[in-house]
């Protein structure tokens, strides 16, 4: 299946081209929907049967009046969607050129997520030392070797700490500085396919009412942030019931109509697959949820769609696709810069739908109103995207 | 004989009350005392390094109680204030003095003290550029106390708004104070007592009991310096009065007014 340029689209009828792709997609999107719907008695019995549930020893968030029936809520619903995703990817859809490296990624991301999810039920507290303590054991201890250990690991531990301040309390699941390493991996290998796997054209960024751009190898270190950026977005977007199912909806729908339309098949495919499972998982996600998503799928599910973004060239869309997400994440970096730079909390409480909750708004308000205004943006970022 | 009495500004006076009695629902509860000098906690959120505003030292509480799973709702003033000093929440003198002093300064359409106060610790660029973005922070007694933002006055020409700077005090004469007058009361022009605010800890305040409060000093003899007046803070006059040996055992002690308020 080769890509259609863009003139193809202007010259060429499109129910002669691809109608029979797009009912392909459409009939995926459904298979995934079904098969998810299938199995997810399953999940949600093997959750409860493993107390895989949300506790509230480190989430301050749950401590809120509105949300302590979170509590003992299975978590690890995410599942629901990756696995289902990645089950028909390999059956149906397994593609050297365009879906080995995402569902590779997805799954890698996701393997990340999962295992901080059980790790923060079944886990044991980690503890993260202060750079002060470190130094004093450099000064102090009384073996050599660990003095030496110390020094030469010093600036990790800088990392380390540095990281920390981007996270509340690490709990007993996996810190920030591993997880922030872990999807360095997952994007530099992102990264490596883009680059040097696809071949030429996709060194070059398409941007919307100009042309296409060469960076260079600048591309490599843009991918490595833009999958790391917007996995933690998705991950930090899922901190209420339906939020960010329901906005993955329509953000893997216009990428499955613009991989249709640039005539990425494949990646057109896995799109709908995803947004498919996606219906599914936020049927039973709704308030009050069944499950939630859990590191599991937010991580998973946002290195993919980075990814395919990426995949059909529309870097520079993906601000408007996954706007609500990058609100998300952006709320949380004002609020630590807010903290470290200017001494106050500029939100209530981040993410930002937490400082909405604060104020006042119920959850489904919240929900609801995030929907719309990311449906909003998703169809400017497909309207920018045919320009 | 007549007799004139001023006071601080109907907004000074306000950030003065919420400072005396932070809002929890029904419950006031008195803002401890808090210095950071002791914990150094560096770019910390402004409440809890003493210096945060009425608003914010409320909120941080709800929040930290939300964290902790406290029912501050349950809590009585006493508890909620063991549950705040604790927590290591309260404002310092100079922070208490920054927030009257800029509502005052503001009331009388003066301009903010970010915008009038001169940074005096360091002239780097890097310093310059914290006092912006952080002036609270930056504002301490000897700011305040600098030639550059304010002058002596005289104990008589003394009104609202103005402040005592003690510089140099304590059993071991490492750290400044400041005052805030919130009244003043004349007679036939001579003043005859001052009131003051101030954030600070007495030793027999004990763990819980220091915090922002009001004091007096009768003026007694003008020409004497102010810390030989009489001065009475909680019913203590005297040696008692720790506020008033600490402006004796102050390197120097001066009733001072803002340069913009001249």
């Amino acid at each position: 299946m080769r890509r259609l340029r863009k003139f193809y689209l202007i010259t060429m009828p499109t129910s002669v081209l691809t109608l029979d792709i797009l009912s392909q997609i459409i009939g995926f999107s459904i298979l995934s929907c079904f098969l998810s719907f299938l199995w997810s008695p399953i999940l949600t019995n093997f959750l409860y049967k493993y107390k895989i549930t949300r506790k509230g020893h480190y989430d301050p968030t749950l401590h809120l009046e509105s949300r302590k029936d979170k509590i003992d809520v299975p978590v690890m619903g995410g599942l629901l969607v990756i696995v289902t995703v990645a089950f028909i990817t390999v059956l149906f859809n397994w593609e050297r050129s365009f879906t080995w490296v995402p569902i590779g990624v997805m799954l890698l991301s996701a393997a990340l997520g999962g295992v901080d999810d059980i790790l923060n039920i079944y886990g044991k507290e980690r503890r993260n030392r202060k750079l002060s303590q470190i130094i004093r054991l450099i000064r102090v201890h009384r073996s050599v070797s660990m003095r030496l250990w110390y020094i030469l690991t010093f600036p990790w531990s800088i990392f380390k700490r540095a990281s920390a301040w981007l996270s509340k309390h690490p709990g007993k699941g996996v810190h920030v500085h591993e997880k922030l390493l872990l999807q360095f991996i997952a994007g530099a290998i992102a990264a490596w396919w883009i680059y040097f796997k696809l071949g030429q054209h996709w060194r070059e960024i398409y941007l919307p009412f100009d042309g296409y751009i060469d960076i260079g190898w600048l591309l490599i270190p843009l991918i490595i942030f833009i999958v790391m950026l917007t996995a933690n977005a998705v991950n930090i977007a899922d901190g209420m019931d339906g939020l960010a199912g329901g906005m993955l909806i329509p953000t893997f729908s216009a990428l499955a109509l613009l991989s249709w339309i640039y005539g990425y098949n494949e990646v057109a495919v896995l799109n709908g697959t995803v947004a498919g499972s996606l219906i599914t998982y936020t049927y039973y996600n709704i308030k009050p949820a069944r499950f939630q998503m859990g590191d599991v799928g937010s991580l998973g599910l946002g290195a993919l769609l980075a990814i395919n973004a990426i995949v059909i060239n529309h870097i520079a869309v993906l601000a408007f696709l996954g706007f609500m997400f990058y609100v998300e994440a952006a709320s949380v970096l004002i609020q630590v810069g807010g903290r470290y730079l200017l001494g106050r909390r500029i939100f209530k409480m981040a993410p930002i739908h937490h400082h909405f909750e604060l104020r006042g708004w119920s959850e489904e308000k919240i929900v609801m109103r995030f929907w719309i205004i990311h449906l909003a943006f998703v169809f400017l970022g497909i309207w920018i995207a045919l320009h | 004989m007549s007799t004139q009495t001023l006071s601080l500004s109907e907004e000074a006076r306000k950030i003065m009350a919420d400072y005396m009695g932070l809002s929890f629902g029904d419950k006031k509860v008195q803002c401890p005392y808090y210095n950071n000098r002791r914990g150094g906690i560096r770019a910390g959120l402004r409440p809890l390094i003493g210096k945060g505003s009425p608003d914010e030292i409320t909120e941080e509480v709800i929040l930290i109680a939300l964290k902790s799973r406290e029912n501050i709702k349950g809590m009585d003033e006493k508890d909620l204030k063991r549950f705040i000093v604790d927590r290591k929440i309260g404002i310092d003198c100079s922070g208490l003095a920054y927030y009257i002093l800029d509502a005052e300064s503001r009331s009388k359409n003066l301009g903010s003290l970010k915008k009038n106060l001169r940074p005096v610790n360091g002239t780097n660029f890097l310093r310059k550029l914290i006092c912006k973005i952080r002036p609270v922070e930056s504002a301490g007694v000897t700011s305040f106390s600098s030639e550059k933002n304010s002058k002596e006055i005289k104990i008589n020409d003394a009104r609202p708004g103005d402040f005592i700077a003690m510089l140099n005090t304590g059993p071991e004469k490492n750290y400044h104070h400041i005052l805030v007058l919130t009244e003043t009361m004349s007679e036939n022009g001579n003043i005859k007592q001052i009131k003051y605010v101030h954030s600070y800890a007495w030793p027999e305040d004990g763990k819980y009991g220091h915090g922002v409060r009001e004091g007096c000093i009768e003026i007694t003899d003008v020409q004497e310096p102010i810390q030989k007046q009489i001065w009475t803070e909680q019913s203590k006059s005297g040696d008692e009065n720790i506020t008033q040996r600490r402006a004796i055992e102050a390197g120097m002690t001066s009733v001072r007014r803002l340069n913009w308020f001249h």
